[in-house]
Protein backbone atom coordinates (compact mmCIF):
# COMPACT_ATOMS: atom_id res chain seq x y z
CA UNK A 1 0.00 0.00 0.00
CA UNK A 2 1.73 3.24 -1.06
CA UNK A 3 1.09 5.94 2.22
CA UNK A 4 0.30 8.51 0.42
CA UNK A 5 -2.24 7.83 -1.99
CA UNK A 6 -5.17 9.96 -0.88
CA UNK A 7 -7.27 7.39 -3.53
CA UNK A 8 -8.15 4.06 -2.35
CA UNK A 9 -8.84 3.68 -6.59
CA UNK A 10 -7.38 5.86 -9.37
CA UNK A 11 -8.16 4.90 -13.39
CA UNK A 12 -6.71 6.76 -15.83
CA UNK A 13 -7.79 6.25 -19.38
CA UNK A 14 -8.53 2.72 -18.46
CA UNK A 15 -9.08 0.28 -21.68
CA UNK A 16 -9.87 -3.51 -22.38
CA UNK A 17 -10.28 -4.84 -25.83
CA UNK A 18 -11.29 -8.59 -25.46
CA UNK A 19 -9.81 -10.62 -28.67
CA UNK A 20 -11.17 -13.87 -30.42
CA UNK A 21 -10.88 -15.56 -33.67
CA UNK A 22 -13.72 -17.23 -35.58
CA UNK A 23 -12.71 -21.04 -36.91
CA UNK A 24 -11.70 -19.70 -39.57
CA UNK A 25 -9.04 -17.64 -38.00
CA UNK A 26 -10.80 -14.31 -38.41
CA UNK A 27 -10.15 -11.91 -35.30
CA UNK A 28 -13.02 -10.52 -33.44
CA UNK A 29 -12.70 -7.70 -31.09
CA UNK A 30 -14.71 -6.15 -28.59
CA UNK A 31 -14.12 -2.99 -26.96
CA UNK A 32 -15.25 -3.26 -23.15
CA UNK A 33 -13.88 -0.26 -21.81
CA UNK A 34 -12.65 2.33 -23.47
CA UNK A 35 -10.68 5.45 -21.72
CA UNK A 36 -12.35 5.03 -18.18
CA UNK A 37 -10.84 7.72 -16.10
CA UNK A 38 -12.01 8.05 -12.32
CA UNK A 39 -10.81 8.33 -8.91
CA UNK A 40 -12.46 6.54 -5.34
CA UNK A 41 -11.59 8.64 -2.46
CA UNK A 42 -10.75 6.13 0.80
CA UNK A 43 -14.17 5.25 3.27
CA UNK A 44 -17.14 5.67 0.51
CA UNK A 45 -19.57 3.53 -1.50
CA UNK A 46 -18.96 4.40 -4.94
CA UNK A 47 -21.72 3.05 -7.57
CA UNK A 48 -20.45 1.52 -10.87
CA UNK A 49 -24.03 1.33 -12.84
CA UNK A 50 -24.73 0.75 -16.19
CA UNK A 51 -26.30 -1.56 -18.93
CA UNK A 52 -25.34 -5.11 -19.81
CA UNK A 53 -22.21 -5.33 -21.49
CA UNK A 54 -21.30 -1.81 -20.44
CA UNK A 55 -18.00 -2.78 -18.79
CA UNK A 56 -18.55 -2.74 -14.98
CA UNK A 57 -17.52 -6.23 -14.32
CA UNK A 58 -14.62 -5.81 -16.68
CA UNK A 59 -13.60 -2.48 -14.20
CA UNK A 60 -13.80 -4.78 -11.34
CA UNK A 61 -11.99 -7.73 -12.99
CA UNK A 62 -9.05 -5.74 -13.94
CA UNK A 63 -8.80 -3.46 -10.46
CA UNK A 64 -9.49 -7.34 -8.43
CA UNK A 65 -6.15 -7.97 -10.68
CA UNK A 66 -8.16 -10.87 -12.38
CA UNK A 67 -7.59 -9.04 -15.76
CA UNK A 68 -5.05 -6.71 -17.28
CA UNK A 69 -6.01 -3.37 -19.18
CA UNK A 70 -4.85 -3.46 -23.19
CA UNK A 71 -4.81 0.49 -22.30
CA UNK A 72 -4.05 3.29 -19.76
CA UNK A 73 -3.65 2.20 -16.08
CA UNK A 74 -5.42 1.54 -12.53
CA UNK A 75 -4.12 1.75 -8.99
CA UNK A 76 -5.62 0.49 -5.87
CA UNK A 77 -4.08 2.61 -2.73
CA UNK A 78 -1.40 3.48 -5.12
CA UNK A 79 -0.73 -0.18 -5.89
CA UNK A 80 -0.67 -0.60 -9.84
CA UNK A 81 -3.09 -3.46 -10.43
CA UNK A 82 -1.00 -5.13 -13.37
CA UNK A 83 2.65 -4.72 -12.14
CA UNK A 84 1.77 -4.70 -8.41
CA UNK A 85 -0.41 -7.34 -8.37
CA UNK A 86 0.91 -9.44 -5.09
CA UNK A 87 0.33 -6.14 -3.47
CA UNK A 88 -2.90 -5.20 -4.81
CA UNK A 89 -3.98 -8.37 -3.51
CA UNK A 90 -3.20 -7.82 0.11
CA UNK A 91 -5.86 -4.92 0.46
CA UNK A 92 -8.49 -6.15 -1.73
CA UNK A 93 -11.52 -8.07 -1.63
CA UNK A 94 -13.97 -9.16 -4.20
CA UNK A 95 -17.41 -10.42 -4.37
CA UNK A 96 -18.30 -11.33 -7.44
CA UNK A 97 -21.63 -13.67 -6.43
CA UNK A 98 -23.55 -15.70 -8.20
CA UNK A 99 -24.20 -19.17 -7.98
CA UNK A 100 -21.08 -19.87 -9.15
CA UNK A 101 -17.55 -19.43 -7.36
CA UNK A 102 -17.75 -21.41 -4.59
CA UNK A 103 -16.81 -25.18 -3.70
CA UNK A 104 -20.66 -27.20 -3.92
CA UNK A 105 -18.90 -30.15 -1.96
CA UNK A 106 -17.27 -28.47 1.16
CA UNK A 107 -19.33 -26.72 3.79
CA UNK A 108 -19.43 -23.33 4.18
CA UNK A 109 -16.91 -23.21 6.96
CA UNK A 110 -14.40 -25.06 4.83
CA UNK A 111 -15.17 -22.62 1.92
CA UNK A 112 -13.53 -20.18 4.48
CA UNK A 113 -10.69 -22.15 5.33
CA UNK A 114 -9.74 -23.16 2.07
CA UNK A 115 -10.15 -19.39 0.91
CA UNK A 116 -8.06 -18.49 4.45
CA UNK A 117 -5.67 -21.31 3.07
CA UNK A 118 -5.25 -19.59 -0.09
CA UNK A 119 -4.84 -15.88 1.11
CA UNK A 120 -2.14 -17.64 3.56
CA UNK A 121 -3.49 -16.74 6.35
CA UNK A 122 -3.02 -17.91 9.98
CA UNK A 123 -5.01 -20.92 10.72
CA UNK A 124 -6.13 -20.31 13.81
CA UNK A 125 -6.59 -16.29 12.67
CA UNK A 126 -8.54 -17.96 9.38
CA UNK A 127 -10.95 -19.86 11.53
CA UNK A 128 -11.49 -17.37 13.89
CA UNK A 129 -12.42 -14.87 10.95
CA UNK A 130 -14.44 -17.99 9.59
CA UNK A 131 -16.45 -17.99 12.92
CA UNK A 132 -17.32 -13.91 13.03
CA UNK A 133 -17.82 -13.74 9.59
CA UNK A 134 -20.37 -16.31 9.13
CA UNK A 135 -22.16 -15.37 12.35
CA UNK A 136 -21.97 -11.83 10.72
CA UNK A 137 -23.71 -12.76 7.77
CA UNK A 138 -26.32 -15.30 9.55
CA UNK A 139 -24.63 -18.31 8.35
CA UNK A 140 -23.86 -19.03 12.08
CA UNK A 141 -25.93 -21.93 12.76
CA UNK A 142 -25.15 -23.54 8.69
CA UNK A 143 -21.76 -23.35 8.59
CA UNK A 144 -21.34 -27.00 8.33
CA UNK A 145 -23.82 -27.43 5.75
CA UNK A 146 -22.63 -28.58 2.45
CA UNK A 147 -22.71 -25.20 0.21
CA UNK A 148 -24.61 -26.92 -2.53
CA UNK A 149 -27.22 -27.10 -0.01
CA UNK A 150 -27.82 -23.37 0.26
CA UNK A 151 -30.34 -21.03 -1.39
CA UNK A 152 -28.85 -18.36 -3.68
CA UNK A 153 -28.95 -16.21 -0.66
CA UNK A 154 -27.10 -18.21 1.43
CA UNK A 155 -24.80 -18.78 -1.23
CA UNK A 156 -24.46 -14.68 -1.57
CA UNK A 157 -23.93 -14.43 1.85
CA UNK A 158 -21.31 -16.94 1.79
CA UNK A 159 -19.25 -14.81 -1.00
CA UNK A 160 -19.51 -11.86 0.91
CA UNK A 161 -18.13 -13.76 3.60
CA UNK A 162 -14.79 -14.83 1.51
CA UNK A 163 -14.69 -11.36 0.53
CA UNK A 164 -14.26 -10.41 3.83
CA UNK A 165 -12.30 -12.95 5.00
CA UNK A 166 -8.80 -11.20 4.61
CA UNK A 167 -10.08 -8.40 5.98
CA UNK A 168 -9.85 -6.32 3.20
CA UNK A 169 -9.33 -2.23 2.79
CA UNK A 170 -11.11 -1.88 -0.72
CA UNK A 171 -14.09 -4.45 -1.41
CA UNK A 172 -15.17 -4.89 -4.83
CA UNK A 173 -18.99 -6.21 -5.09
CA UNK A 174 -20.08 -7.30 -8.39
CA UNK A 175 -24.16 -7.39 -8.31
CA UNK A 176 -24.06 -8.41 -4.60
CA UNK A 177 -28.10 -8.64 -4.61
CA UNK A 178 -28.67 -10.19 -8.13
CA UNK A 179 -30.92 -12.90 -8.15
CA UNK A 180 -32.07 -12.61 -3.91
CA UNK A 181 -35.50 -12.04 -2.91
CA UNK A 182 -36.75 -8.86 -1.00
CA UNK A 183 -35.69 -9.50 2.23
CA UNK A 184 -32.20 -11.76 1.23
CA UNK A 185 -31.24 -8.47 -0.69
CA UNK A 186 -32.06 -5.75 2.41
CA UNK A 187 -30.07 -8.06 4.51
CA UNK A 188 -27.16 -7.32 1.65
CA UNK A 189 -27.62 -3.74 1.57
CA UNK A 190 -27.95 -3.49 4.98
CA UNK A 191 -24.24 -4.92 5.08
CA UNK A 192 -22.67 -2.23 3.60
CA UNK A 193 -22.94 0.65 5.73
CA UNK A 194 -21.56 -1.44 8.37
CA UNK A 195 -18.64 -2.18 6.43
CA UNK A 196 -18.01 1.59 5.67
CA UNK A 197 -18.38 2.05 9.31
CA UNK A 198 -15.68 0.28 9.93
CA UNK A 199 -13.16 1.98 7.59
CA UNK A 200 -13.68 0.19 4.18
CA UNK A 201 -13.89 1.48 0.88
CA UNK A 202 -16.81 -0.32 -1.76
CA UNK A 203 -17.20 -0.51 -5.18
CA UNK A 204 -20.45 -1.50 -6.03
CA UNK A 205 -21.88 -2.59 -9.34
CA UNK A 206 -25.65 -2.74 -9.59
CA UNK A 207 -28.57 -2.98 -12.33
CA UNK A 208 -31.05 -2.00 -8.98
CA UNK A 209 -31.14 2.36 -9.54
CA UNK A 210 -32.82 2.70 -6.04
CA UNK A 211 -30.19 0.46 -4.06
CA UNK A 212 -27.25 3.13 -5.71
CA UNK A 213 -29.61 5.62 -4.82
CA UNK A 214 -30.06 4.17 -1.18
CA UNK A 215 -26.27 3.40 -0.27
CA UNK A 216 -23.99 4.86 -2.99
CA UNK A 217 -21.94 8.31 -1.84
CA UNK A 218 -20.75 8.94 -5.27
CA UNK A 219 -22.05 7.16 -9.04
CA UNK A 220 -20.30 6.67 -12.38
CA UNK A 221 -22.45 5.85 -15.01
CA UNK A 222 -20.86 3.78 -17.84
CA UNK A 223 -21.94 2.70 -21.66
CA UNK A 224 -20.16 1.28 -23.64
CA UNK A 225 -17.42 1.51 -21.81
CA UNK A 226 -17.24 4.72 -21.56
CA UNK A 227 -17.80 7.18 -18.73
CA UNK A 228 -21.06 9.15 -19.43
CA UNK A 229 -21.98 10.73 -15.82
CA UNK A 230 -20.33 11.17 -12.94
CA UNK A 231 -21.76 12.36 -9.30
CA UNK A 232 -23.25 12.12 -6.17
CA UNK A 233 -26.91 10.73 -6.26
CA UNK A 234 -28.57 13.95 -6.30
CA UNK A 235 -26.25 15.68 -8.56
CA UNK A 236 -27.07 13.20 -10.99
CA UNK A 237 -30.69 13.38 -10.81
CA UNK A 238 -30.56 17.34 -11.26
CA UNK A 239 -27.69 17.67 -13.90
CA UNK A 240 -28.82 14.58 -16.03
CA UNK A 241 -32.69 15.15 -15.78
CA UNK A 242 -33.98 17.93 -17.71
CA UNK A 243 -37.66 16.59 -16.90
CA UNK A 244 -40.26 17.33 -13.82
CA UNK A 245 -41.99 13.99 -12.97
CA UNK A 246 -46.24 14.81 -12.35
CA UNK A 247 -47.65 11.49 -10.84
CA UNK A 248 -51.62 11.37 -11.21
CA UNK A 249 -53.75 8.91 -9.75
CA UNK A 250 -56.98 8.89 -11.81
CA UNK A 251 -60.38 7.30 -10.10
CA UNK A 252 -61.35 6.64 -14.05
CA UNK A 253 -60.09 6.44 -17.05
CA UNK A 254 -61.72 7.05 -20.28
CA UNK A 255 -60.78 6.15 -24.33
CA UNK A 256 -58.31 8.58 -25.92
CA UNK A 257 -57.59 10.34 -22.59
CA UNK A 258 -53.52 9.04 -23.02
CA UNK A 259 -53.20 11.01 -25.96
CA UNK A 260 -54.76 14.07 -25.06
CA UNK A 261 -52.55 14.34 -22.17
CA UNK A 262 -49.72 13.61 -24.21
CA UNK A 263 -50.44 16.36 -26.57
CA UNK A 264 -50.30 18.91 -23.67
CA UNK A 265 -47.19 21.58 -24.81
CA UNK A 266 -44.73 20.64 -22.53
CA UNK A 267 -45.32 17.17 -21.64
CA UNK A 268 -42.58 14.76 -23.31
CA UNK A 269 -43.53 11.38 -22.29
CA UNK A 270 -46.69 9.57 -20.33
CA UNK A 271 -46.51 6.34 -18.75
CA UNK A 272 -49.39 4.47 -17.74
CA UNK A 273 -50.72 1.62 -15.55
CA UNK A 274 -52.87 0.38 -13.00
CA UNK A 275 -52.55 1.23 -9.60
CA UNK A 276 -55.15 -1.04 -7.67
CA UNK A 277 -58.31 0.19 -8.35
CA UNK A 278 -57.14 3.41 -9.93
CA UNK A 279 -55.25 4.33 -12.92
CA UNK A 280 -51.85 6.15 -12.82
CA UNK A 281 -49.87 8.44 -15.26
CA UNK A 282 -46.46 9.42 -14.78
CA UNK A 283 -45.85 12.52 -16.71
CA UNK A 284 -42.82 13.62 -17.58
CA UNK A 285 -42.64 16.96 -18.42
CA UNK A 286 -40.14 19.86 -19.15
CA UNK A 287 -37.80 20.96 -16.12
CA UNK A 288 -39.03 24.01 -15.11
CA UNK A 289 -42.59 23.83 -16.12
CA UNK A 290 -45.75 23.55 -13.90
CA UNK A 291 -48.66 21.62 -15.66
CA UNK A 292 -50.70 20.26 -12.92
CA UNK A 293 -53.69 23.24 -13.62
CA UNK A 294 -53.99 21.81 -17.37
CA UNK A 295 -53.78 18.28 -16.74
CA UNK A 296 -56.51 18.29 -14.00
CA UNK A 297 -58.54 20.11 -16.26
CA UNK A 298 -58.53 17.88 -18.95
CA UNK A 299 -58.53 14.70 -17.24
CA UNK A 300 -61.54 16.24 -14.90
CA UNK A 301 -61.27 17.86 -10.99
CA UNK A 302 -63.45 15.10 -9.49
CA UNK A 303 -61.61 12.17 -11.33
CA UNK A 304 -58.22 12.74 -9.86
CA UNK A 305 -57.61 10.69 -6.60
CA UNK A 306 -54.14 12.55 -6.15
CA UNK A 307 -51.41 14.36 -7.59
CA UNK A 308 -47.64 15.25 -6.90
CA UNK A 309 -44.57 16.38 -8.93
CA UNK A 310 -41.26 15.79 -8.49
CA UNK A 311 -37.81 15.27 -9.38
CA UNK A 312 -36.97 12.01 -11.38
CA UNK A 313 -35.74 9.23 -9.70
CA UNK A 314 -32.20 8.27 -10.42
CA UNK A 315 -33.70 5.11 -12.96
CA UNK A 316 -35.62 8.02 -14.23
CA UNK A 317 -32.29 9.95 -14.73
CA UNK A 318 -30.67 6.81 -15.61
CA UNK A 319 -33.03 5.75 -18.68
CA UNK A 320 -32.44 9.70 -19.77
CA UNK A 321 -28.34 9.22 -19.80
CA UNK A 322 -28.99 5.92 -21.53
CA UNK A 323 -31.98 5.90 -22.94
CA UNK B 1 6.85 -21.73 8.00
CA UNK B 2 4.22 -23.59 10.10
CA UNK B 3 1.25 -21.30 8.39
CA UNK B 4 2.96 -22.54 4.99
CA UNK B 5 2.89 -26.26 6.12
CA UNK B 6 -0.65 -25.56 7.83
CA UNK B 7 -2.09 -24.17 4.69
CA UNK B 8 -0.64 -26.68 2.30
CA UNK B 9 -1.99 -29.30 4.00
CA UNK B 10 -5.34 -27.61 4.01
CA UNK B 11 -5.07 -27.27 0.56
CA UNK B 12 -4.36 -30.74 -0.42
CA UNK B 13 -7.67 -31.90 1.85
CA UNK B 14 -9.78 -28.76 0.32
CA UNK B 15 -9.27 -29.71 -3.28
CA UNK B 16 -9.35 -33.31 -2.67
CA UNK B 17 -12.54 -33.12 -0.42
CA UNK B 18 -14.34 -30.61 -3.13
CA UNK B 19 -13.29 -31.23 -6.88
CA UNK B 20 -12.83 -34.74 -6.56
CA UNK B 21 -15.61 -36.50 -7.69
CA UNK B 22 -15.00 -40.01 -7.28
CA UNK B 23 -15.09 -39.55 -3.23
CA UNK B 24 -18.95 -40.93 -3.09
CA UNK B 25 -18.61 -44.29 -1.85
CA UNK B 26 -19.83 -45.85 -5.10
CA UNK B 27 -17.11 -43.92 -6.95
CA UNK B 28 -14.27 -44.77 -5.18
CA UNK B 29 -14.86 -48.59 -5.06
CA UNK B 30 -15.13 -48.79 -8.51
CA UNK B 31 -12.32 -46.82 -9.71
CA UNK B 32 -10.03 -47.93 -6.62
CA UNK B 33 -10.88 -51.24 -6.90
CA UNK B 34 -13.01 -53.13 -9.47
CA UNK B 35 -12.42 -51.29 -12.32
CA UNK B 36 -8.21 -51.62 -12.39
CA UNK B 37 -8.49 -55.28 -10.87
CA UNK B 38 -11.28 -55.93 -13.92
CA UNK B 39 -8.62 -54.68 -16.18
CA UNK B 40 -6.38 -56.80 -15.15
CA UNK B 41 -8.24 -59.46 -15.30
CA UNK B 42 -8.95 -59.30 -18.97
CA UNK B 43 -5.66 -58.74 -20.08
CA UNK B 44 -4.35 -61.12 -17.97
CA UNK B 45 -6.40 -64.12 -19.47
CA UNK B 46 -6.18 -62.30 -23.02
CA UNK B 47 -1.95 -63.26 -22.33
CA UNK B 48 -2.64 -66.47 -21.15
CA UNK B 49 -5.17 -67.05 -23.92
CA UNK B 50 -2.82 -66.40 -26.48
CA UNK B 51 -0.77 -68.92 -25.19
CA UNK B 52 2.45 -66.90 -23.81
CA UNK B 53 2.96 -67.40 -20.33
CA UNK B 54 5.21 -64.50 -19.89
CA UNK B 55 2.77 -61.95 -21.10
CA UNK B 56 0.62 -62.87 -18.72
CA UNK B 57 2.70 -62.02 -15.94
CA UNK B 58 3.78 -59.12 -18.33
CA UNK B 59 0.11 -57.61 -18.07
CA UNK B 60 -0.03 -58.38 -14.43
CA UNK B 61 2.44 -55.96 -13.61
CA UNK B 62 1.74 -53.47 -16.49
CA UNK B 63 -2.63 -53.17 -15.44
CA UNK B 64 -1.23 -53.01 -11.78
CA UNK B 65 0.85 -50.11 -12.59
CA UNK B 66 -1.62 -48.53 -15.01
CA UNK B 67 -4.49 -48.54 -11.57
CA UNK B 68 -1.88 -45.96 -10.50
CA UNK B 69 -2.01 -43.93 -13.77
CA UNK B 70 -5.92 -44.39 -13.72
CA UNK B 71 -6.33 -43.08 -9.94
CA UNK B 72 -3.96 -40.35 -10.31
CA UNK B 73 -4.47 -38.64 -13.24
CA UNK B 74 -8.10 -39.33 -12.87
CA UNK B 75 -7.94 -36.98 -9.54
CA UNK B 76 -5.06 -34.43 -9.91
CA UNK B 77 -7.26 -33.47 -13.78
CA UNK B 78 -10.46 -33.03 -12.11
CA UNK B 79 -8.72 -31.06 -9.43
CA UNK B 80 -7.69 -28.65 -12.05
CA UNK B 81 -10.88 -29.20 -14.73
CA UNK B 82 -13.74 -28.64 -12.54
CA UNK B 83 -11.93 -25.22 -10.80
CA UNK B 84 -12.97 -23.71 -13.61
CA UNK B 85 -15.71 -25.38 -14.30
CA UNK B 86 -17.05 -24.25 -10.90
CA UNK B 87 -15.97 -20.73 -11.40
CA UNK B 88 -13.46 -20.56 -8.37
CA UNK B 89 -10.98 -20.13 -10.93
CA UNK B 90 -10.74 -16.58 -10.28
CA UNK B 91 -11.00 -16.85 -6.50
CA UNK B 92 -7.60 -19.01 -6.39
CA UNK B 93 -6.14 -16.46 -9.17
CA UNK B 94 -6.78 -13.59 -7.14
CA UNK B 95 -5.73 -14.84 -4.04
CA UNK B 96 -2.49 -13.79 -2.23
CA UNK B 97 -1.21 -17.16 -1.57
CA UNK B 98 2.06 -19.02 -2.72
CA UNK B 99 1.17 -20.82 -5.99
CA UNK B 100 3.86 -23.29 -5.72
CA UNK B 101 1.73 -24.25 -2.66
CA UNK B 102 -1.53 -24.37 -4.48
CA UNK B 103 -0.29 -26.28 -7.22
CA UNK B 104 2.00 -29.00 -5.30
CA UNK B 105 -1.37 -29.59 -2.57
CA UNK B 106 -3.49 -30.80 -5.31
CA UNK B 107 -1.19 -33.71 -6.00
CA UNK B 108 -0.80 -35.00 -2.14
CA UNK B 109 -4.13 -36.99 -1.70
CA UNK B 110 -4.25 -38.61 -4.90
CA UNK B 111 -1.07 -40.17 -4.50
CA UNK B 112 -2.10 -42.48 -1.79
CA UNK B 113 -5.03 -43.64 -3.59
CA UNK B 114 -2.59 -44.35 -6.70
CA UNK B 115 -0.47 -46.83 -4.36
CA UNK B 116 -3.78 -48.39 -2.53
CA UNK B 117 -5.18 -49.29 -6.13
CA UNK B 118 -1.86 -51.09 -7.32
CA UNK B 119 -1.80 -52.79 -4.17
CA UNK B 120 -5.40 -54.17 -4.14
CA UNK B 121 -4.58 -55.27 -8.23
CA UNK B 122 -1.07 -56.86 -6.99
CA UNK B 123 -2.59 -58.24 -3.81
CA UNK B 124 -5.76 -59.47 -6.25
CA UNK B 125 -3.32 -61.21 -8.40
CA UNK B 126 -1.36 -63.23 -5.42
CA UNK B 127 -4.81 -64.76 -4.67
CA UNK B 128 -6.65 -65.07 -7.95
CA UNK B 129 -4.31 -65.37 -10.40
CA UNK B 130 -1.17 -67.34 -9.39
CA UNK B 131 1.31 -64.83 -9.53
CA UNK B 132 4.61 -65.28 -7.70
CA UNK B 133 5.82 -63.48 -5.29
CA UNK B 134 8.37 -65.47 -3.71
CA UNK B 135 11.76 -63.60 -5.49
CA UNK B 136 10.70 -60.48 -5.09
CA UNK B 137 13.06 -57.82 -4.00
CA UNK B 138 10.58 -55.97 -1.93
CA UNK B 139 12.97 -52.76 -1.50
CA UNK B 140 13.75 -52.21 -5.27
CA UNK B 141 10.14 -53.18 -5.88
CA UNK B 142 8.70 -50.67 -3.80
CA UNK B 143 10.87 -47.74 -4.23
CA UNK B 144 10.51 -48.40 -8.15
CA UNK B 145 6.34 -48.18 -7.30
CA UNK B 146 6.92 -44.67 -4.99
CA UNK B 147 8.94 -43.26 -7.41
CA UNK B 148 6.27 -44.28 -10.17
CA UNK B 149 3.50 -42.16 -8.58
CA UNK B 150 5.41 -39.56 -7.91
CA UNK B 151 6.61 -38.97 -11.24
CA UNK B 152 2.82 -39.78 -12.78
CA UNK B 153 1.95 -37.12 -9.94
CA UNK B 154 4.01 -34.72 -11.43
CA UNK B 155 3.21 -35.74 -14.90
CA UNK B 156 -1.05 -35.41 -14.03
CA UNK B 157 -0.02 -32.02 -12.29
CA UNK B 158 1.71 -30.50 -15.74
CA UNK B 159 -1.80 -31.67 -17.24
CA UNK B 160 -3.91 -30.29 -15.22
CA UNK B 161 -2.92 -26.79 -16.61
CA UNK B 162 -3.75 -28.08 -19.69
CA UNK B 163 -7.25 -29.15 -18.54
CA UNK B 164 -8.05 -25.91 -17.44
CA UNK B 165 -7.01 -24.28 -20.98
CA UNK B 166 -9.35 -26.95 -22.61
CA UNK B 167 -11.91 -27.29 -19.61
CA UNK B 168 -11.98 -30.78 -20.01
CA UNK B 169 -10.48 -33.76 -17.84
CA UNK B 170 -11.77 -37.45 -19.04
CA UNK B 171 -10.17 -36.66 -22.29
CA UNK B 172 -6.59 -35.73 -20.94
CA UNK B 173 -7.11 -39.06 -18.63
CA UNK B 174 -8.00 -40.97 -21.87
CA UNK B 175 -5.51 -39.70 -24.16
CA UNK B 176 -2.72 -39.84 -21.67
CA UNK B 177 -3.91 -43.42 -20.30
CA UNK B 178 -3.42 -44.45 -24.25
CA UNK B 179 -0.30 -42.89 -24.38
CA UNK B 180 1.48 -44.28 -21.30
CA UNK B 181 0.10 -47.61 -21.75
CA UNK B 182 1.33 -47.60 -25.68
CA UNK B 183 4.64 -46.35 -24.94
CA UNK B 184 6.36 -47.05 -21.66
CA UNK B 185 6.16 -51.18 -21.84
CA UNK B 186 3.34 -51.69 -19.62
CA UNK B 187 2.07 -53.84 -21.96
CA UNK B 188 3.74 -53.95 -25.01
CA UNK B 189 7.75 -54.22 -24.50
CA UNK B 190 9.72 -51.08 -25.91
CA UNK B 191 11.73 -53.12 -27.88
CA UNK B 192 8.59 -54.19 -30.01
CA UNK B 193 7.54 -50.89 -30.82
CA UNK B 194 7.87 -49.78 -34.38
CA UNK B 195 10.41 -46.85 -34.41
CA UNK B 196 10.32 -43.87 -33.26
CA UNK B 197 7.52 -45.35 -30.33
CA UNK B 198 10.09 -46.94 -29.17
CA UNK B 199 11.91 -43.76 -28.14
CA UNK B 200 8.55 -41.75 -26.99
CA UNK B 201 8.58 -43.35 -23.65
CA UNK B 202 12.18 -42.57 -22.73
CA UNK B 203 10.14 -38.94 -21.82
CA UNK B 204 7.22 -40.13 -19.77
CA UNK B 205 7.26 -41.27 -16.47
CA UNK B 206 6.58 -45.03 -16.03
CA UNK B 207 9.16 -46.41 -18.46
CA UNK B 208 11.99 -46.38 -16.46
CA UNK B 209 10.11 -47.15 -13.08
CA UNK B 210 8.66 -50.09 -14.31
CA UNK B 211 11.58 -51.42 -16.34
CA UNK B 212 12.84 -51.38 -12.93
CA UNK B 213 10.00 -52.86 -11.03
CA UNK B 214 10.08 -55.71 -13.32
CA UNK B 215 13.72 -56.27 -12.63
CA UNK B 216 13.10 -55.94 -9.03
CA UNK B 217 10.10 -58.28 -9.41
CA UNK B 218 12.39 -61.54 -10.78
CA UNK B 219 14.52 -60.66 -7.35
CA UNK B 220 17.10 -57.66 -8.92
CA UNK B 221 18.21 -55.57 -5.79
CA UNK B 222 18.14 -51.54 -5.44
CA UNK B 223 21.64 -51.28 -7.02
CA UNK B 224 21.21 -52.93 -10.01
CA UNK B 225 17.86 -50.69 -10.59
CA UNK B 226 18.93 -47.76 -9.55
CA UNK B 227 19.78 -46.74 -12.91
CA UNK B 228 16.39 -46.64 -13.82
CA UNK B 229 14.81 -45.59 -11.01
CA UNK B 230 17.42 -42.36 -10.74
CA UNK B 231 15.70 -41.62 -14.71
CA UNK B 232 11.93 -42.45 -13.21
CA UNK B 233 13.23 -39.51 -10.31
CA UNK B 234 14.49 -37.20 -12.83
CA UNK B 235 11.99 -37.44 -15.59
CA UNK B 236 9.27 -36.71 -12.43
CA UNK B 237 11.58 -33.96 -11.66
CA UNK B 238 11.49 -32.36 -15.32
CA UNK B 239 7.76 -32.40 -14.87
CA UNK B 240 7.47 -31.04 -11.36
CA UNK B 241 9.33 -28.15 -12.23
CA UNK B 242 8.40 -27.79 -16.12
CA UNK B 243 4.54 -28.06 -15.03
CA UNK B 244 4.76 -25.60 -12.30
CA UNK B 245 6.17 -23.39 -14.50
CA UNK B 246 3.02 -23.78 -16.91
CA UNK B 247 0.78 -23.21 -14.58
CA UNK B 248 1.96 -20.31 -13.61
CA UNK B 249 2.10 -19.29 -17.63
CA UNK B 250 -1.15 -20.45 -17.96
CA UNK B 251 -2.36 -17.64 -15.28
CA UNK B 252 -0.71 -14.89 -16.91
CA UNK B 253 -2.75 -15.75 -20.24
CA UNK B 254 -6.03 -16.00 -18.40
CA UNK B 255 -5.35 -12.28 -16.88
CA UNK B 256 -4.08 -11.31 -20.40
CA UNK B 257 -7.07 -12.89 -22.26
CA UNK B 258 -9.77 -12.53 -20.10
CA UNK B 259 -10.89 -16.15 -20.64
CA UNK B 260 -11.17 -17.28 -16.64
CA UNK B 261 -14.71 -17.73 -16.21
CA UNK B 262 -15.58 -19.12 -19.55
CA UNK B 263 -17.44 -22.49 -18.13
CA UNK B 264 -17.10 -25.98 -19.56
Amino acid sequence: MNAESQWAVECENLGRVYSSRSILGGKRETVALDDLSLQIPQGVVFGLLGPNGAGKTTTVRILSTLLTPTTGSARVLGDDVEHQARQVRRNIGFILGGDRGLYGRLTGKENLRYFGALNHLNPKESDRRARELLEQVGLGDRGDTLAEQYSRGMKQRLHIARGLLTDPKVLFMDEPTMGLDPIGAQEVRQMIPRLVAMGKTILLTTHYMFEADELCNTIAMINKGKLVALGTPTEIKQKFSEITVIDVTLKETRPGLLDEVSGIDGVEKVESGADGLFQKLSLHTRAGSDLRQQVTQMVGEANVETMIMRDPTLEEAYLNILG
Amino acid sequence: MSTLIHNFLIQSYMTYKGLFYWLSLQSYISNVFLRPVLFLVMFTLVGRFARDPEAGERYIIGMSIYAVIWMIFGGILQSFARERGMGTLSVVYGSRGSRLVNYFSRGVLHYPNGLLSFGTCLIFAWLILDLRLSQVDWLAAISAVLLIAASTTALALFMGSIAIVFRDWFNGLSIINGLLLTTTGAIIPIASLPGFLSEVGQVFPLTHGLAAFREAFNGAGVSAVAGDLVRELLVGVGYAVSGYLFYRWVETMARRRGVLEYAA
